[in-house]
Formats: structure tokens, C-alpha cells, sequence
């Protein structure tokens, strides 16, 4: 129990996969403008890492593992993502239109994710059980949105502050992760 | 042997699937959605411009 | 000179990395030496070409309406090729890379010009799209691993990937003066600040010129 509950800090806070690994920087830049739309693109980075993963492991450890197709990880993987993200969205949009308001607009956006990709190979080489995997396949993402939402809240102060005309835009933003990078690191010995 | 039918069978999966979540319209209500993430340049993205990213309204 | 302006294009204007914001997560993951760069940059360069010389071979065949998954299965097989070989005939840089050469499927860059570019032009233009479009990916790349390494290290140095061999070795800072700040992952944001702050500032004046001329 006190691994897995090490598992999860480890992952959401001193290894962030924003600020350590910089993963997930692409919709980072483009979505993280308003609070709102932040926490959206949270929440569905949540549930297609979670279902991805999940899917991702059950398919190598019982048909690729057991028919010596490893060499075919990386497009399984990718393809099992894609169809997730494709399936996710045509059940949201007939089944439930006040869901796909808010965050259907940016599932396919994830399917290119670094984020999501790097979670399912890092669960197989990693070589974690199904607890561990689910552990980890949620902290990673609830990391990605906390960070997320805080650099969103930051962006819109800054949207309305006096920048440089060279840094407008995407380079403060980057400025902005490096502060954050420092800060989040001041909490590696946490565990 | 055993690999190429493996991929073709996740690659006709995903093509059908992705197929047929093309042709679902995106619900009304959705339509008045601005772009909010102008000049992204990441084309697989389902509001970019090249992806026809048409408001079909559900009757 | 079309064809030359498209390549040069890549490079400063349209540099996928510092004026475009794509393929981010490699970028800042492996510039922390010049030899993750150059291996990274090249591995960049031959799925790129290959794979955009592959999808406008097959543009005219491939149905419209499932363009993209045909467009990931390609690159992925690509990629996967790739990684095998640099497995077999690279390992030291198998080793430091890790699990950033199979994400550069999911590369902005890769599919992005796959949709952009190739899918809608020749097969000798797509070729010189990707090559340009790479070179100007491990360009940046290497810009921003050099200054990180000379900055966190003080010693830039290159060795040969397949024999791991020193090539050349040479300390431009002393060893007392490093900041080790650019070895962090907030050096990296740092420095990619600044040189995308810098070459919007020069693509800005390089604009005004031109107006004022005008």
C-alpha cells in the first residue's frame, strides 16, 4: 500500500510529466488559455490515458507476450489509442451532447499525445503489475491537469500583463514552465 | 505471418472506426464553438482546417 | 527556385521547432548533449523523407475519408524499422535516447506534413519537403543542445554513434564556471524561451525592413 500511494506522489508531483519529462507540451501551448478549457483538456487526457492503458496492457500481456509479437508494441499501441480516442468520441457525441460541449472537442488532439504513448510503454517496461498500472496510468494525467490548470490560471493573468513584443504569446509561456519547472523540483525529496 | 494479420486486423479496426466516427454529426448545441487554439499547427486535430471540421447539425 | 525557397524555408522562417512549436516534447527531452541531437535529428530526417516519399506514392489510392489512420500505420512501421536499427547498430545511442525514439511517431512534425504537404504534392517535392523540414528540426536541435551543453558542462563534444569513439573534445568554459541550471528541465524551457524569443524578434525586424523598403 505505501508503494502504491509512493507511486502516485512520485508521478504527480517530483516526476511530473510536464515539468520533468515534457510530455504532453504540444495541446499545452494551444489549449492553456482560459481555466475552463484547461481543465476540459484535463479531464480527457484522464480518461484516454486511464481506458488506454488499460486496454494497451491487457492486449500485451495476453496476446503479444504469449505469441513472441513484441516487436509489434509500438503499432498496437498506437492503434489501440487511436481507435479508443475514435470510439470515446462517437459514443460522447450521440449519447451525451452537454459532454462533448466540453471536453469532446479535444480528444483528437490526444491521439497524438506524446503523454498517452509514453504511458503505455512505460507500464510494460516498467513491468508493473494491473494494480501498479492503474495507479500510475492515473496519477500520470491528474499531474498533466494540475499542472495544466495552474499554468492555464497563470497564461490568462499574463494575456492581460505588458510582455515584450518578441515574447508574446508562446515564449512567455515557456518562461512560465521554466519557473515552474524550478518550483516543482524544490518538492523532489518529498517522498 | 501471425504479425501482418495482426495489423491489418488493429489497422482495419481503426479505419472503421474512425470511419464511421467521421460520419456522426457533432450534436446541436456545439455549432456556435469558436476555434479557440488559432494557428496550431498540429494537423491531425479534428478542428484544424484541412480536417473539415464541418458543424453538422443533428436534425 | 521554388523548390529552393521551400527548403530554405524550413530552416529560419518556418523552423518546425522555434517558429512552429511542433515536436516539443522531443526537443527539450534529448538536447541535453549534441550527440542526442545529431541522432535524434538524423533519426528525424529518415522517417520524415521516407515516410512523405511513401504517403504521396500512395496518395492517389489511399480513400480521403481514412487518410489519417492510413498516415499513422505507415509512420508507425517507419518508426519501429528505425528503432530496431539503431537497437542493432547504435546501442550507446539506444541507450541515452530510450523511449524517445518510439514517440517520434506521435511527432507533430511527422504526421503534419504528411497531411500538409504530401499528401498533395509529387513524390520528388515530398522528398525535398522532408529533407528540408528535417534538417531544419535538427538544426534547431542542435542549436539548443549545443548552448545547453556548453552552458551546464562547459565541453562540447561528438562521438561517433556506431563505434562510440571520441571525434573531437573541446572545453570552451572552465570547469568552476558551469551553471548547472541548463541541465535541469527549467534550463531547457529557458533556453528554448530565448531563442524562440530571438528569432521572432528577428523574423519581426527582417519584416519591417521589407515594409519600410516597400
Amino acid at each position: 500500500m505505501a508503494e502504491l500511494f509512493t507511486l502516485f506522489i512520485t508521478a504527480v508531483l517530483i516526476n511530473n510529466i510536464v515539468l520533468t519529462r515534457f510530455l504532453g507540451l504540444c495541446p499545452f501551448m494551444g489549449v492553456s488559455r482560459k481555466t475552463s478549457s484547461a481543465l476540459g483538456m484535463g479531464g480527457a487526457v484522464t480518461f484516454v490515458i486511464f481506458g488506454a492503458s488499460m486496454f494497451t496492457y491487457a492486449l500485451y500481456h495476453l496476446v503479444l507476450n504469449k505469441y513472441g509479437l513484441q516487436y509489434m508494441d509500438l503499432i498496437t499501441f498506437i492503434l489501440v489509442i487511436a481507435s479508443f480516442v475514435q470510439f470515446t468520441e462517437m459514443i460522447i457525441k450521440k449519447y451525451s451532447p452537454a459532454l462533448y460541449k466540453s471536453l469532446g472537442v479535444f480528444l483528437p488532439l490526444i491521439t497524438t499525445n506524446c503523454a498517452v504513448l509514453y504511458v503505455a510503454l512505460d507500464n510494460i517496461k516498467q513491468g508493473f503489475d494491473l494494480i501498479e498500472t492503474i495507479v500510475y496510468s492515473l496519477a500520470v494525467p491528474i499531474g498533466f491537469t494540475l499542472v495544466l490548470y495552474l499554468f492555464s490560471a497563470i497564461r490568462e493573468r499574463l494575456d492581460l500583463s505588458d510582455v515584450p513584443a518578441p515574447f508574446k504569446g508562446n515564449a512567455i509561456a515557456m518562461v512560465v514552465a521554466a519557473i515552474m519547472a524550478l518550483a516543482f523540483g524544490g518538492l523532489a525529496g518529498l517522498v | 505471418m501471425p504479425g501482418l494479420l495482426f495489423l491489418a486486423a488493429m489497422g482495419g479496426l481503426y479505419a472503421a472506426l474512425y470511419y464511421f466516427n467521421h460520419k456522426t454529426p457533432i450534436p446541436a448545441g456545439c455549432e456556435v464553438e469558436e476555434v479557440s487554439c488559432h494557428g496550431c499547427s498540429i494537423s491531425s486535430c479534428g478542428k484544424h482546417p484541412s480536417q473539415n471540421y464541418t458543424l453538422e447539425v443533428k436534425q | 527556385m521554388n523548390k529552393l525557397d521551400n527548403f530554405k524555408a524550413g530552416f529560419i522562417k518556418e523552423n518546425p521547432v522555434f517558429a512552429l512549436y511542433l515536436g516539443l516534447c522531443s526537443v527539450l527531452a534529448i538536447s541535453t548533449t549534441l550527440n542526442n541531437a545529431v541522432g535524434m535529428g538524423v533519426a528525424v530526417i529518415i522517417v520524415l523523407t521516407v515516410s512523405n516519399v511513401i504517403i504521396s506514392a500512395i496518395r492517389k489510392v489511399t480513400p480521403s475519408e481514412i487518410r489519417i489512420p492510413v498516415y499513422i500505420v505507415v509512420i508507425a512501421t517507419l518508426v519501429k524499422i528505425v528503432e530496431m536499427l539503431i537497437q542493432a547498430y547504435a546501442t550507446d545511442l539506444y541507450g541515452t535516447l530510450g523511449i524517445f525514439i518510439p514517440l517520434i511517431v506521435v511527432n507533430c512534425i511527422i504526421l503534419g506534413r504528411a497531411e500538409a504537404f504530401a499528401s498533395k504534392n509529387n513524390m520528388l517535392d515530398s522528398l525535398i519537403d522532408g529533407i528540408g523540414m528535417g534538417l531544419g528540426y535538427t538544426f534547431g536541435l542542435i542549436i539548443l543542445s549545443a548552448i545547453r551543453q556548453i552552458l551546464a558542462t562547459g565541453i562540447l563534444n561528438f562521438s561517433n554513434p556506431f563505434t562510440s569513439e571520441m571525434m573531437f573534445e573541446v572545453r570552451l568554459i572552465p570547469a568552476d564556471y558551469v551553471i548547472s541550471l541548463f541541465s535541469t528541465p527549467a534550463g531547457a524551457f529557458l533556453t528554448f524561451a530565448m531563442i524562440a524569443g530571438a528569432l521572432e524578434a528577428y523574423k519581426s525586424k527582417a519584416s519591417k525592413k521589407v515594409k519600410e523598403v516597400k
